[in-house]
């Protein structure tokens, strides 16, 4: 088993590094998404602030809408996944693998970039750090409900706007509780119900899609 | 039924639009899948004829 | 018990007590949700507070109430038919999900008509209305995904997967949206969630309700055979059967 995960994860991670964009372009995307809204709203302290925890977390769920592309396409194409389905291997193994590899990827890119951005929203250094917490805990559930939502439209044309209209009202629970969370210290008071739910539900679904996410491509080569 | 009765104490508008659409809804609902159903039946019984005539 | 079960499940054998069912379920349907009509419009008394507006909950509960039955249902056939396989319970879903769709978009648009009199304001981020809301995208979610794929078998079973993911985010969707209403205790404190009410109020509510159910049993029943019929058209059983 450890040597499927070893050679799994270094596949994944050579895959990422070999094409650097896949992570760099949601990093880009999310930038920009933050650094637009100013342009539409009051961008005083008081205004940003007020919607500072929603608009980064908005901004990280759209960038990993975004990438949830890379997850299936190279392999659906090069055929990759089709050895996977026939092979003895146990495919939500091989899942989890590649789930870790892209949460640890993009997840954590995010989680240092959001902080910056509170901080450019003028979140203090308590919040802009739960804001940090709550992304990269986040990062993971978002990914997993993810690929799930990738598993289920393989080979789908256009599937991008699908994806995300399958994906957003699952996003519902760790946007709340993580957006939340930030504001709720915001508020003076201590976060650390909804910085533990958000993690909480980050690991329930990162251990449910693996094996969905195994039915689902099964369903979509049967 | 008297006048008032329509008159639902001011809010008219209100009941009977959500009572209106939940009738459209639910009537239109049903006549659309029932269309369907009769739709499929007549192209099979169709298929069905030609090829006994056949 | 299991064999009629396992008989019904078979394509040919709904399509042929499908049709019971319908009628069944459609006649039911109509008595009691022309009486439960009747007692909400005309028997019931008008309410103390809310006068003749709080008529509305008898169109407005029982579609919220079908909307979240239908869900459950929806995900449970997805269950069944990715767990035993069976052709039958993906064309549940398909065939629910516009259904569940709906009687969720019937609840928002009445809640919207029974706020405006009574709060003043057509729309208001309560934990009900915007569960509701969400609700009703993930019903959006099923019906495009099943219309995604050119063949109707893939976009039945990815709408299964998909209802099933649905039902374990439901529960939770609720609770986090009540934690982040009362976190944000804003300007409005909703009133929607009704005081206690009266027998003579809730009778017409419950057939309104039961009611709403059977017209799900029918409509089901219809829509399920005509998708046998759409999905099995070159079967051998079926030009005997039309």
């Amino acid at each position: 088993m450890m040597r499927i995960w070893n050679a799994v994860w270094a596949r994944e991670w050579q895959l990422l590094f070999r094409q650097v964009q896949d992570l760099l372009q949601p990093l880009i995307y999310f930038a920009m998404v933050v650094m637009i809204v100013p342009l539409g709203v009051d961008p005083s302290d008081d205004a940003l602030g007020l919607v500072a925890p929603a608009v980064v977390w908005i901004a990280v769920v759209l960038a990993v809408v975004l990438s949830l592309d890379r997850l299936f396409r190279d392999d659906a194409r090069d055929g990759t996944l089709a050895v996977l389905l026939t092979s003895p291997t146990p495919l939500w193994w091989v899942l989890l693998a590649k789930l870790g590899a892209h949460w640890l990827g993009l997840g954590c890119l995010l989680g240092l970039a959001a902080p910056l951005a509170g901080a450019a929203y003028g979140l203090s250094a308590t919040a802009s750090g739960v804001l940090c917490l709550t992304v990269l805990s986040g990062t993971l559930g978002l990914v997993a409900l993810g690929m799930v939502a990738g598993a289920l439209t393989v080979g789908v044309r256009n599937g991008g706007v699908l994806v995300a209209i399958i994906l957003l009202p699952l996003y519902v629970p760790l946007l709340v509780f993580g957006a939340g969370a930030v504001a709720t210290v915001q508020a003076g008071l201590p976060a650390t119900g909804p910085v533990y739910l958000t993690a909480a539900l980050s690991m329930l679904y990162a251990t449910l899609a693996p094996p969905l996410a195994a039915v689902a491509l099964r369903l979509s080569y049967d | 039924m008297n006048e008032s009765w329509w008159h639902m104490g001011g809010y008219a508008v209100y009941v009977w639009t959500s009572f209106g659409l939940t009738g459209v809804v639910l009537l239109g609902g049903a006549l659309l899948s029932w269309s369907t159903l009769r739709r499929q039946q007549r192209d099979i019984r169709l298929e069905r004829d030609q090829d006994d005539d056949a | 018990m299991w064999t009629w079960f396992h008989r019904l499940s078979s394509p040919p054998t709904f399509y042929r007590w499908g049709r019971t069912l319908q009628w069944v379920f459609g006649i039911a349907a109509l008595l009691l949700i022309v009486v439960g009509t009747y007692g909400g419009l005309v028997l019931a008394p008008a309410d103390y507070q809310q006068g003749d507006a709080f008529r509305i909950i008898y169109v407005h509960v029982p579609s919220a109430w079908l909307s979240m039955f239908v869900y459950m249902t929806m995900a449970v056939a997805g269950g069944v038919a990715l767990i035993w396989r069976m052709k039958l319970a993906e064309l549940f879903v398909v065939a629910a999900a516009p259904i569940g769709a709906a009687f969720t978009a019937l609840a928002l648009l009445t809640g919207m008509l029974w706020g405006e009199p009574m709060w003043g304001t057509y729309w208001v981020w309560d934990a009900r209305l915007t569960s509701e809301l969400v609700l009703l995208f993930l019903y959006l979610g099923v019906i495009a995904l099943n219309g995604a794929f050119e063949d109707p078998r893939r976009g039945a079973r990815a709408a299964s997967v998909l209802a099933l993911i649905g039902v374990i985010n439901v529960p939770i969707i609720h609770y986090s949206v009540e934690w982040w209403n009362s976190l944000h205790q804003g300007a409005t404190i909703t009133k929607f969630d009704s005081p206690s009410i009266s027998k003579d109020m809730l009778w017409p509510l419950l057939l309104n309700a039961l009611g709403f159910m059977c017209y799900y049993g029918a409509l089901q029943s219809l829509r399920i055979r005509a998708l046998i019929l759409s999905r099995e058209r070159d079967a051998r059983w079926i030009r005997q059967a039309v």
